[in-house]
């Protein structure tokens, strides 16, 4: 199985403070991964140093194969690894309409404007905005927002997808709607996905393995159904929340 | 109604509206006090022509400053180099000076023997020439002397952005695509707002088309209250249809303001990580060309200043005028920025509403400021308000007359970035009005503040039209000084005086600009 | 800190307002002056030495860059602040004296000056003057080719090689109103047609006009003797040229004194006029780089300044000048802004 990504001794320090400390981390080809952790335990700061938008001080990154990073040197610039990320607000260009963010990111590719019109309303369509695309963000509903954000990163086939907590602030119908679409479009795509949350269930539904931070270092790589039985400090609340659901559901 | 839109209106009435009534009372000299009405300019075609002519210059200059502004403030956000700082610094040397003297800086410095005859050969210099008399200098000098304070907007605008859609289109389709697709198109509402005040203060500059022997509508309606000719009533009267053609101006330009250029976001903060974007070699090496265009003008004072043994016994005398220029400075540009505050916030968040004081700041600017001098001699100078005219105070009313749209602008400008939803919330939690303004409403709009502070502080300090008019006897400026020694003073004085104020609006400048460009850590 | 930042605006503020508000000590005199602040500098500040008075003082600029000190006095006349205004020309104040804005007074260190530059009812005083002169650039005109009178600006030869300053303002009004006067309003107004017609750069000012010449960008021009003094002493390729001697004869435009109409401090006006038109003034200003022209008889003076007396002057009226200007005037700016003429 080819790896879509490894990452080797990873320090990333944030103005004094060091907020990964020797991370280490394969996703294998089409492999789909929860990132999860308390605040503070370094998600983000790991997500945006695999983007290249964060360096890191010491370490190693690797994309499909390819070192992006070594060292504390960018070897390969953000636009070229060949990933896309889902930001937590979203980060949406309110100047464009839907179908602009598309054939924005879809410019980079050498393809006709028809071609790149047909893709980018191709893409809408995929994730239930064909008849939003001329609409800016200021005239989207927040499940709209989400399904652009999502079509954003998804139109330009990405090796590994990375997100960052894009759910967290949806109701859970709307949340639920997300997951499944996100679940078919990996299914779709084959690309490896890395979806960092906090909330246990996310993580079951999206993910059949999770990597646990805690302050900055990998405390737990394994099946997300082994978080009930793994004996973890730091799984703790996590058992805790979902026994909880467990008993809820079978009075 | 809002506190801002009240404070700004009563601000724009008594330090505008007043005076400019009190003026159209005042009495002509002679007999010829018939005033011609103000559609005459329709039906004589030289002044129709005349007025189109100097629009047409005035939006030409607007526009090129504008879009160079926009890039130049791009770029100086976007890059660590120390090149490009220093380039930007000197760009923004020219906004130190008024107009006038950087004229006169190159008018000295292409002369035959001057500094651009031995730097750019004989050849070059009358290409140069060229650029530099008629209408294409008066352009060119107000290029040069305005643009920056579209680099400096455009700037405290970029730093401010959220960075999030700039890093998700970095990522998508890497620095270039992100720099001119959204950060330059985000900025756009900030070089708008630039472009327009560049726009007015074209249309209302006298003395450099004077000096360049160009006819501007300006200059006719300055004629009718300058030496011989006191004809306030037709001064007025004249202004009238340039007062519409800045209207209009200002109108088109705020346009730009709309279009969903900026959404509201709560991670408003720092503006782009300039490791994303590149070294930026292309914009360093445009903020060193900027950098080194800006201070050409200066090479020709500098050059003036050293051409005879006895330049800096200039300075001595100068010295009290110096203390009376960072009076005023203090005194208008404190008063400007919480007017502006007040009366931008206002117009951010209920534009209907500040209909009135807005278009009366824009007549501020619009006119020439001989015209609101004269204005504020009709109003104040009287017996119950000598306390006002014969004190430095008027001269505040006047500056605050003349630069009150600025303020406002530049911050309706930064406010429309800045959600309402926090001030809403802070609203709701019931704190206290000032604790709001100082806790919720101000902070978004730090490095506004300080844009908007630096660039009142900078217009201020090289101000003529306005200080000359009203100035208490015995209280010239530094400024002031320079024109009035200019006549006959041997020119080396009169370089070390205008180069004395490049010096001090640098030290302002450069305290402000690290002030706006320091990052906070996270 | 926030609070610490507000206590320091506010005090700013207060600072600002008091300075605003202070209160001028008693013994001074204001005067507004259009006479070159170079020039009159100097000479007030004498005057504060010798007297003790302290001099308050609004100077002028070079004409079309100002509203100019007489306007100031035309706006502030339902409640002067000026006590005295030293004009550089004698027709602004006759616009002054017109209009009832003038006080009279004789220095009695007026003796020695001439009665035609003088009033006899003591509403303006005239001293230390300066000429209208060629001032022409050596390297460009050879000396025998050398124009000598203002209607060489007519000549073909010269066409598109002269400037003159702007006649709406300054100096130039006054000449130009002279040549009115004294060749009757047709052939005045044939002389500004010619003027555009023959192609002369109309300047900003004298000064641009000194600078255009010195400069080699025209041949040259018609200026003040300040103007001209300043150019040959910074070795400018130039000579001075009086015109129209034995004919027309040069204009000489004396600087006047008049005390203002109830101004805030009388005492101290007529001690200012009482030294502007001293013997020893015109002595100081004739020696300065100004090198302006005693009216009285018997001034020392520098080898090169002449006096009043030593050239071929053009009889004028000056009190009449002042209505033929005032009455020109608009004409003269619709020339310059070419929307007609006089």
């Amino acid at each position: 199985m080819t790896t879509s990504l490894a990452i080797t001794g990873l320090r990333v320090e944030l103005g004094r403070h060091m907020v990964l400390h020797d991370i280490g981390l394969t996703i294998a080809d089409g492999e789909r991964v929860a990132l999860m952790g308390a605040s503070g335990s370094g998600k983000t700061t790991l997500v945006r140093t695999i983007a290249g938008l964060q360096l890191a001080i010491a370490g190693t990154v690797a994309l499909g194969g390819r070192k992006v990073s070594e060292g504390g040197r960018s070897l390969v610039a953000p636009s070229r690894r060949r990933i896309s990320l889902v930001f937590q607000d979203l980060a949406l260009w309110p100047h464009m309409t839907a179908v602009q963010h598309l054939l924005f990111v879809l410019g980079g590719q050498s393809l006709s404007r028809r071609k790149a019109d047909e893709l980018a309303l191709a893409a809408l369509d995929d994730v239930g905005l064909g008849d939003r695309a001329g609409s800016r963000p200021a005239e989207l509903s927040g499940g709209e927002r989400q399904r652009l954000a999502l079509a954003r990163a998804l139109a330009p086939r990405p090796e590994l997808l990375l997100l960052d907590e894009p759910f967290a602030s949806l109701d859970l119908p709307l949340k639920l709607e997300m997951t499944k679409l996100l679940r078919q479009r990996q299914q779709a795509g084959g690309f490896s996905m890395l979806h960092v949350t906090h909330d246990p269930l996310d993580a079951l539904r999206t993910a059949p393995r999770v990597v646990l931070l805690e302050d900055g270092a990998v405390v737990f790589d394994g099946r997300t159904r082994e978080l009930v039985n793994e004996e973890t400090p730091a799984l703790a609340p996590i058992r805790a929340a979902l026994r909880e659901v467990l008993e809820v559901l079978t009075d | 109604m809002r506190a801002g839109h009240v404070l700004s209106g009563l601000a724009a009435v008594l330090c505008i509206i007043a005076p400019l009534v009190a003026l159209a009372g005042m009495q002509s000299s002679g007999d010829s006090a018939e005033v011609t009405p103000p559609w005459f300019v329709l039906t004589d075609p030289v002044l129709r022509r005349l007025l189109l002519n100097s629009a047409a210059l005035a939006a030409i200059t607007g526009a090129i400053a504008g879009s160079g502004g926009l890039g130049l403030g791009v770029a100086l956000a976007t890059v660590r180099s120390s090149w490009g700082r220093t380039g930007a610094v000197l760009h923004m040397l020219p906004l130190c000076l008024p107009p006038y003297l950087l004229a006169l800086g190159v008018v000295h410095g292409l002369a035959r023997g001057g500094p651009f005859d031995t730097i750019l050969g004989s050849p070059l210099r009358v290409v140069v020439d060229g650029l530099f008399h008629g209408q294409a200098g008066f352009v060119t000098i107000q290029i040069l002397a305005l643009t920056p304070l579209v680099t400096l907007l455009v700037l405290a605008a970029v730093r401010g952005m959220d960075p999030t859609p700039l890093e998700a289109a970095a990522l998508a389709r890497g620095p270039r695509a992100a720099m001119v697709r959204v950060v330059a198109r985000q900025a756009l509402p900030a070089a708008a707002a630039g472009a327009t005040l560049v726009f007015l203060l074209t249309l209302g500059e006298v003395a450099v088309p004077m000096l360049l022997g160009v006819q501007t509508y300006a200059g006719t309606v300055f004629a009718r209250l300058a030496d011989l000719s006191f004809l306030p009533g037709e001064a007025l009267s004249r202004s009238l249809p340039m007062v519409l053609v800045a209207l209009a101006g200002a109108a088109a330009l705020l346009r730009l303001d709309r279009g969903g250029a900026v959404l509201p976001s709560a991670r408003a903060g720092h503006g782009p990580a300039p490791e994303l974007l590149g070294r930026g070699s292309i914009r360093v090496a445009a903020l060193i060309t900027a950098g080194l265009v800006g201070v050409a003008p200066l090479l020709g004072l500098v050059w003036m200043a050293t051409s005879s043994s006895d330049p800096l016994s200039a300075l001595g005398p100068a010295l009290e005028s110096v203390g009376r220029t960072l009076l005023y400075v203090v005194g208008a540009t404190v008063p400007l920025v919480a007017l502006g505050l007040l009366g931008g916030h206002a117009w951010a968040r209920d534009p209907a509403k500040q209909v009135f004081s807005a278009g009366a700041a824009l007549l501020g600017l619009a006119l020439p400021g001989v015209v609101l001098g004269i204005g504020l001699i009709a109003l104040w100078n009287r017996p119950v308000t000598s306390w006002i005219y014969g004190a430095p105070v008027v001269v505040v009313l006047g500056l605050v007359g003349r630069y009150l749209y600025l303020a406002q602008r530049a911050f309706k400008v930064a406010f429309d970035a800045v959600p309402a939803a926090e001030e809403e919330a802070a609203l709701v939690a019931r704190t206290s009005v000032p604790a709001r303004w100082l806790r919720v409403t101000t902070p978004p709009v730090r490095r506004a503040t300080v844009a908007v502070g630096t660039a009142v502080a900078l217009l201020v300090l090289r101000d003529l039209d306005t200080i000359l008019a009203v100035y208490p006897p015995g209280g010239a400026t530094l400024a002031v000084r320079i024109l009035t020694l200019e006549a006959n003073a041997p020119p080396a004085q009169t370089a070390t005086l205008a180069l004395l104020q490049v010096g001090l609006s640098a030290l302002l400048g450069l305290a402000f600009l690290a002030a706006i460009t320091r990052r906070r850590t996270a | 800190m926030t609070r610490r930042r507000v206590v320091l605006i506010a005090g700013l503020f207060a600072v600002t307002a008091a300075l605003g508000c202070a209160r001028a000590p008693s013994e001074q005199v204001v005067v507004y002056t259009s006479v070159d602040q170079v020039f009159a500098e100097p000479v007030l500040l004498a005057f504060e030495q010798l007297s003790g008075i302290n001099v308050r003082a609004v100077y002028d600029t070079e004409e079309t860059k100002s509203t100019g000190v007489l306007n100031r006095l035309l706006a502030e006349s339902q409640h002067p602040r000026a006590d005295v205004f030293w004009s550089g020309d004698p027709i602004r104040p006759q616009i002054l004296i017109t209009r009832g804005l003038v006080a009279p007074y004789e220095p009695a260190a007026a003796e020695g000056i001439p009665a035609a530059f003088r009033a006899m009812d003591g509403t303006w005083t005239g001293f230390s003057a300066r000429a209208r002169v060629i001032l022409v650039n050596t390297e460009l005109v050879p000396e025998d080719e050398r124009p000598d009178s203002i209607r060489n600006y007519l000549e073909p030869r010269w066409k598109d090689r002269t400037a003159i300053a702007n006649p709406a303002y300054g100096t130039t009004t006054t000449h130009i109103a002279a040549l009115f006067e004294a060749w009757g309003d047709e052939e005045g107004r044939a002389f500004l047609t010619g003027l555009r017609e023959n192609g002369v750069r109309v300047a900003a000012s004298n000064g641009e006009v000194k600078r255009l010449v010195a400069a080699g960008e025209v041949a040259w021009g018609v200026v003040d003797t300040d103007d001209a003094a300043v150019a040959v002493e910074s070795g400018a390729p130039v000579a001075v040229i009086f015109p129209d001697d034995g004919d027309l004869g040069t204009l000489v435009i004396p600087t006047v004194a008049v005390r203002i109409a109830e101004s805030p401090n009388p005492g101290p006006a007529e001690a200012l006029m009482d030294y502007l038109v001293s013997a020893e003034v015109e002595r100081a200003l004739a020696e300065a780089a100004c090198r302006q022209m005693p009216l009285r008889a018997g001034v020392p003076t520098p080898q090169n300044v002449l006096s009043v007396a030593e050239i071929d002057a053009m009889e004028v009226d000056y009190p009449t000048l002042g209505d033929a200007v005032e009455r020109l005037h608009p004409g003269f700016m619709a020339w310059a802004e070419g929307t007609g003429g006089p």
